[in-house]
């Protein structure tokens, strides 16, 4: 600070001196040059005056007086040191500056004189006054320039103590500098600086506030990225360097120092830096790639995503670890396309491989054959050995299948029991035999599973592409429909796809056609079985029962259609037509005189009573036909109610808040426990028409029936005797103690029409 | 119209005539101040402690010699009114015109002469000349011929006569 004010203050001194001694030399010279002009002029006007006098001394030649004169005038005038007229020559010629001067007289020239004069006496008189004053001036100016100086340095010593206070200031704290000078501009300086000190100061708190977020963020990154175990990295597209600043937070992770050695490690290193060339080159808008790492045997993916700043030259990048997410995405892949239990592929994966390989079939001329293998009795394994016990067989016979078939062969399971084979390059159908047997050998072998030996025995049917079918769908439902015929002639057998049982598949789906059409066209009608109250001799209720009016084939009972329409997946589409038309019904009785007082039982199928929704639709359909609930009774069977239990107590429980009663159809066969039934929030049980039938002939039925009947009473519900044939079983019942009994003993399933009839001949006879 | 200019005329030239031919007081008062100063520079004039004056007057003039005289109060001046020309004075100031011969004979003589009339300049080598600013007059020609020696100032401050 003093070195550059003390080196300012000699470049001012000597600029001043300079321009001082330049102005001097300028202004002495222009004097000069005037003081010459001056004397010339006086000379001049000199010899004017002076002519005055001269003209008539030499007009009237007064030479003697003219030679005083001009001798008075060199010693009167002391510039004039030489004058010249003809003859007479005064003075030295030295060092003067000569002037000649006309004389004139009456307006005329009548003489010319030469005058010489210097201006070093004016000169001389001009300097010594001007050094004189110059002195003055000088002495002035010092005087002047050193109070200056001394007002300055007490200045300059303020400026410099502020400038300390400056240097001295902590931004941390906010402190002002006091005030050390009253001076004005020092004073306005200061303030200005404390101002400014406190806007710093406000400034460098936003920013430490700004830069603790801006670590927290960073910190929070940070552990953002070492969750996900990733970091940042730049591509330099000039030095072609890569460089990470958080690469270290995942190194431990893996077991890597460098990240030279992270990218060494990279298995596709060479197509990466080729893309990210490319990018460099603005060739590519971006990249998203997934690489693999091979480190100490292990596999791990991660992705790397970058962009390219064109402004810095750089590529911007993450690297994510997505080992994991691979990983889950090879394991959903895998449950997509196999069976969880058996590791076999799934259903899916056949479909989709059964097109490749018919392809492949068709190329080569080739046969494929498709063997669908269900166990037979399965269902009773598990039932007795438990479903642990079951999944354990199904491993097993899974291992044997897969271990049985060729690499090039699929073995597959889709669903409960059931497996497929695919059998590739297959030429004969002879051929195939050979290999199910083989298969069937190894498959039949005993099985040990928990100290338990099972012997296992499989039925299947087998489809041959493409003698019996190109299309995958129908090779399929062949293979299916083989193996059924297999079951149905005695298990433990395969069966080829034949003619037959084509045709068999073909009347299966053209049954199913019509009757999608029948729910549509309504050809679906309801009859009514009456129930009759034995006790009372009166008629409670109807069941209804569905009949399909066929345009060709008249009237058929169910069972020519509705194990096609479960087959066929539409059992719940009737079931919706069926209890839609009985609410419908209820309605409609309820201003018919004769029918008004009857309630109507429907049977539920288990896949319609399980379907979500179902307790919505029934609420919505009392509603639309504002029908009384009580009316209405939901019969299901008792093998349904047990299965799935809690949530068949649930939906039955909401079934019954809406006022509508429920009724367990097929009561006995269902294996059920008391405890169970105990549960089932039910009104009705209907004793089946299995154990009422024989009950002449069989002593067991009839101990059945009545302990069934005991049930009932022990817990309050009514019960209903189903097919109730002839007189005697009539008695029967009667005795011990059933109020409603119905079958063909008093009505057959009638149409409406009958029913009034029949309600009306009842009543006349009783 | 032309006759009251005519007569205009005359008295303004009767008026000048005689003007000049009776010479105020105040003329002769400046005279006697100035002339004196004249005899200064005349360098013939060897005494300048005493310088004899003459005054030539004739019987016209004598009053106005007289009164020239008592102006004339220098203690370095002798004068005398003379009415007769004799050679004893060393400056003659002539109050009449006189004759070429008496001219002559003080030219001769290398004698100072002065005319309390400018109208005589012509037969005197100093008088004074009355404008706008009141000068001596000179007569340069006869100082020329009576080889008089005057101090050139005169030149400068004075009135040419040629």
């Amino acid at each position: 600070m003093n070195k550059s004010l003390s080196k300012f203050l000699d470049i001012f001194w000597i600029t001043l001196i300079i321009s001082f001694s330049i102005y001097v030399y300028l202004d002495i010279k222009n004097i000069f040059s005037t003081l010459k002009q001056i004397q010339k002029e006086k000379i001049i006007y000199t010899m004017k005056i002076e002519n005055e006098t001269l003209a008539p001394l030499i007009k009237f030649g007064f030479n003697h007086a003219l030679k005083e004169e001009l001798k008075r005038l060199l010693k009167v005038n002391t510039a004039i040191r030489y004058i010249e007229y003809k003859n007479i020559k005064l003075g030295s010629k030295k060092n003067v500056t000569i002037l000649t001067f006309p004389i004139i007289y009456n307006h005329k020239k009548i003489a010319t004189i030469k005058v010489g004069y210097t201006s070093k006496y004016l000169l001389n008189s001009f300097k010594q006054k001007y050094f004189s004053k110059f002195v003055i001036y000088l002495i002035f100016i010092l005087v002047i320039s050193f109070l200056l100086l001394i007002y300055l340095r007490k200045r300059i010593k303020s400026l410099n103590i502020l400038a300390q206070a400056l240097e001295k200031l902590n931004i941390r704290k906010q402190k002002e500098i006091p005030l050390i000078d009253d001076y004005y501009e020092i004073k306005n300086i200061t303030n200005a600086l404390n101002k400014l000190i406190k806007q710093i100061h406000a400034f460098y708190n936003s920013q430490k506030e700004l830069f603790k977020k801006l670590i927290i963020s960073k910190k929070e990154l940070e552990t953002a990225q070492e969750i996900a175990e990733m970091f940042t990295w730049h591509y330099d597209c000039i030095t072609h360097q890569v460089i990470s600043q958080n690469f270290r937070k995942i190194k431990n992770k893996f077991n890597i120092n460098k990240l030279e050695d992270f990218i060494n490690h990279v298995e596709e290193k060479d197509n990466v830096f080729k893309k990210l060339e490319l990018l460099c080159k603005n060739r590519l808008n971006s990249i998203d790639e997934i690489v693999t790492l091979n480190l100490s045997g292990k596999k791990y993916y991660f992705r790397v995503e970058a962009k390219f700043i064109k402004t810095k030259k750089l590529i911007i990048g993450i690297c994510a670890n997505i080992t994991e997410e691979i990983k889950r995405q090879e394991e959903i892949s895998f449950l997509a396309y196999h069976d969880p239990l058996t590791g076999l592929v799934n259903r899916t994966f056949l479909q989709e491989e059964l097109k490749t390989l018919t392809s492949i079939a068709d190329r080569n001329n080739k046969k494929i054959a498709l063997i669908f293998i269900d166990l037979d009795n399965f269902k009773f394994i598990n039932d007795t050995f438990g479903h642990e016990m079951g999944d354990k067989l199904l491993i097993e016979i899974a291992n044997r299948l897969k271990h049985s078939i060729r690499k090039s062969d699929i073995a597959s399971r889709i669903g409960g029991d059931e497996f497929i084979l695919v059998l590739n390059n297959i030429n004969s159908k002879q051929e195939v035999e050979k290999k199910i047997e083989e298969i069937m050998n190894i498959l039949t072998k005993p099985i040990i599973i928990d100290n338990n030996k099972l012997e296992v025995t499989f039925s299947a049917g087998i489809a041959v592409y493409p003698d019996d079918t190109t299309d995958i769908s129908e090779l399929l439902q062949f293979a299916d429909i083989a193996m059924y015929d297999a079951k149905k002639s005695g298990k433990n057998r395969f069966r080829f796809i034949n003619i037959n049982l084509q045709q068999q598949i073909k009347k299966f789906y053209s049954t199913l056609e019509e009757l999608k059409n029948a729910i549509k066209n309504e050809e679906l009608i309801l009859f009514f079985q009456p129930k009759i109250d034995i006790q009372n001799n009166k008629i409670d209720g109807v069941e209804a029962l569905i009949r399909w009016n066929h345009p060709r084939k008249g009237l058929l009972t169910p069972y020519h259609f509705i194990d096609i329409a479960e087959k066929g997946g539409i059992i719940h589409l009737i079931d919706s037509y069926v209890l839609e038309k009985t609410i419908q019904t209820i309605n409609k009785w309820s201003t018919n005189p004769i029918l008004k007082n009857l309630n109507i039982a429907v049977n539920i199928s288990a896949n319609k009573f399980l379907e979500p929704h179902f307790v919505d639709e029934l609420k919505s359909l009392i509603t639309k036909y504002h029908i009384k609930p009580s009316k209405l009774q939901i019969e299901i069977t008792e093998t349904l109610s047990i299965q799935n239990f809690e949530y068949t107590i649930q939906t039955l429980k909401k079934i019954k808040s809406l006022g509508v009663k429920i009724a367990l159809d097929d009561f006995g066969t269902g294996y059920s426990s008391l405890n169970y039934i105990k549960q089932i929030p039910f009104d009705v049980l209907k004793i089946d028409q299995s154990f009422i039938r024989d009950l002449l002939k069989d002593r067991d039925d009839l101990i059945i029936t009545k302990m069934i009947v005991e049930i009932s009473k022990i817990l309050n519900k009514e019960n209903v005797a189903e097919g109730v044939e002839n007189e005697e079983i009539l008695e029967i019942i009667k005795n011990l103690g059933v109020r409603l009994v119905q079958g063909y003993y008093f009505s057959k399933p009638i149409p409406e029409d009958e029913l009034k009839k029949f309600i009306l001949n009842f009543e006349k006879n009783q | 119209m032309v006759k009251s200019m005519k007569k205009i005329i005359i008295l303004f030239l009767i008026s000048f005539t005689f003007l000049f031919a009776n010479i105020n007081k105040e003329v002769l008062y400046i005279e006697a101040k100035l002339y004196p100063k004249i005899f200064m520079l005349i360098k013939n004039l060897q005494n300048k402690k005493l310088i004899k004056v003459a005054i030539l007057a004739n019987k016209n003039t004598i009053n106005t010699a007289k009164t020239l005289k008592n102006f004339l109060t220098n203690n370095n001046l002798k004068i005398k009114i003379i009415k007769n020309l004799n050679l004893n004075y060393d400056v003659y100031i002539i109050t009449y015109h006189i004759s070429n011969k008496t001219l002559n004979k003080l030219l001769k003589h290398k004698k100072v002469i002065f005319s309390i009339s400018p109208n005589d300049i012509n037969i005197s080598m100093f008088s004074i000349y009355i404008g706008v600013r009141v000068y001596p007059y000179i007569n340069p020609i006869l100082i020329k011929k009576a080889n008089l020696r005057i101090d050139p100032i005169l030149f400068k401050v004075g009135k040419i006569y040629e």
